[in-house]
């Protein structure tokens, strides 16, 4: 720092120290005691302007403070606060400037705990008017290659001041700006009677500064969505929809595989009858139909057993109560499948209900010898409802729902992801001249 | 750890459950699992009592 431009001077109304630090290059320095706006280039520094201030608020980053930012070092010598008011309600955020000799001036910028670093450009972005797909539907600029959404028009007024500055500040002065945003960055306009400045801020987080400044304890936390803030996860949802897509493809293809390439060998096959009694149903007539198959040999490794049932029900139903169990240990795989179909003519024409087919999945099955027992009920009506019926196992068939569900969960973080950012962008633009308009 | 190589992880433990689930034959839709069955079923079958209870009596028909 050059500390040669630093002056000592003594305010005119009130007598308190102040100090110049950007030499020449200041136009006009506020008295923090007595609240007077002072002409640096006077002499006498003549009082331009002495204003109330119902409160004193303290800068965050106290002027003076030196530290290193952005590869230079940076000195805060001012600090003002701008209000706008929307709909009746006044939003204040807070400006520092900062200083170099050899860099100039740039801009820190604080809201509710969200900090920007802003710059003032020296080349003048172009515009759109809304309604080009470019945009998004909105106003936008475009500056250096990059294109920013309009987010919000207001007029801000000048509503504190204190340190130094390098224009004739003045409480009170009013300025149309113009926001326009690409997150991490916004691009502003600021319009008064006589020019219009446009600047380049970009998001930082409170935690940098501190550390820049060595500021003691720790940053405000930030609150709400600004215009600007980076989603927390933009970045990473395009990877991790990429990583879904490979996955997706991998169980794609290996439902695909299995599916359409595997033959699961045929362990047990065989055709039965069934003649119901002519008795109502009772425990004794289900346990008297009762039979177990002949013993059959499942080879290979532990995996799935399918058993089909195939018959030739017509406006009927049967119960099998099965159990598959294991010749040599006697382990029990019980279940029991129903079946019925009914089919027929109304008003509408033909309808259907049910199948006289049916599948059942008996999962994790060891290799070993093993037998079926079988217990078939139906209606009562004897030969004429008899039930003709093939019963066949095969082994290691492929369950087509657990490809479903690992495609379900697979879909659900990158999902859970997308949602967030929808729900964060909403939030931001919640903050804009677009906002959702309440419900009456 | 970043959210990709979060998910990379996640991803990587799904498709190994997918391909152990098809391995093993694994399903939640099991079959009741029941004790050891007697010899005795062999030779009277109409003997056994199915730990799946869900007769007849209560899937009637039309």
């Amino acid at each position: 720092m050059v500390d040669a431009l630093v002056r000592s001077l003594t305010c005119p109304k009130c007598g308190a120290p102040l100090t110049i630090r950007a030499g020449d290059l200041t136009v006009t320095v506020v008295c923090g005691h007595c609240n007077s706006v002072l002409d640096a280039k006077d002499p006498s520094l003549k009082i331009l302007q002495t204003f109330e201030a119902r409160v004193r608020p303290a800068p965050r980053i106290p002027l003076g403070t030196r530290g290193k930012w952005r590869g230079a070092l940076w000195e805060v010598i001012g600090y003002q606060i701008r209000t706008i008011t929307v709909e009746g309600i006044e939003y204040s955020w807070s400006e520092y400037l900062l200083f170099n000799p050899y860099e100039g001036f740039r801009y820190l910028t604080e809201y509710h705990g969200h900090w920007n670093d802003v710059i003032v450009l020296k080349t003048l972005p172009k515009t759109y008017r809304g309604g080009g797909l470019a945009g998004g539907g909105k106003p936008s600029a475009e500056v250096l290659g990059e294109r920013f959404q309009h987010f919000q028009t207001a007029t801000a007024t000048t509503t504190y001041v204190l340190g130094e500055f390098p224009w004739r500040v003045h409480v009170g002065d009013k300025a149309e700006v113009k926001d326009y945003v690409d997150p991490p960055r916004i691009l502003s306009s600021e319009q008064t009677a006589g020019e219009t400045t446009w600047s380049m801020g970009e998001y930082v987080p409170g935690e940098q500064i501190w550390r820049a400044y060595s500021l003691p304890g720790s940053p405000p936390p930030p609150t709400g969505v600004y215009a600007n803030q980076p989603a927390p996860f933009a970045r990473a949802a395009g990877p991790v929809w990429t990583a879904f897509g490979a996955f997706a493809a991998v169980v794609l293809l290996a439902a695909a595989w299995r599916m359409g390439f595997s033959s699961p060998p045929v362990v047990f096959e065989h055709s039965y009858q069934y003649l119901p009694p002519t008795t109502p149903p009772s425990d004794s007539a289900a346990a008297a139909a009762a039979f177990v198959t002949d013993a059959f040999t499942v080879r290979g490794r532990t995996s799935d057993l399918e058993l089909a049932i195939r018959t030739n029900l017509k406006n009927s139903w049967v119960y099998f109560g099965l159990a598959l169990i294991n010749d040599s240990t006697g382990d029990v795989y019980d279940f029991g499948r129903e079946l019925s179909s009914y089919y027929g003519y109304d008003s509408d024409g033909y309808w259907s209900e049910g199948s006289p087919n049916d599948r059942a999945l008996i999962p994790s099955v060891p290799p070993g010898r093993y037998y079926l027992r079988v217990q078939p009920e139906g209606p009562p009506g004897g030969a004429f409802w008899a039930v003709t019926y093939g019963l066949r196992l095969r082994r290691d068939v492929p369950w087509g729902l657990a490809y479903l569900f690992a495609f379900i969960l697979l879909s659900v973080p990158p999902a859970a992801l997308l949602l967030r950012n929808m729900s964060f962008e909403h939030a931001r633009w919640q903050e804009s001249d677009y906002a959702d308009e309440d419900d009456e | 750890m970043s959210a990709l190589r979060l998910y990379l992880l996640y991803g990587g433990l799904v498709l190994g459950l997918l391909g152990a689930a098809e391995y093993r034959g694994w399903s939640p839709l099991s079959p009741n699992e029941g004790k050891t069955a007697p010899r005795t079923v062999r030779d009277n079958p109409g003997s056994y009592r199915p730990h799946y209870r869900g007769g007849a009596y209560f899937f009637r028909g039309k």
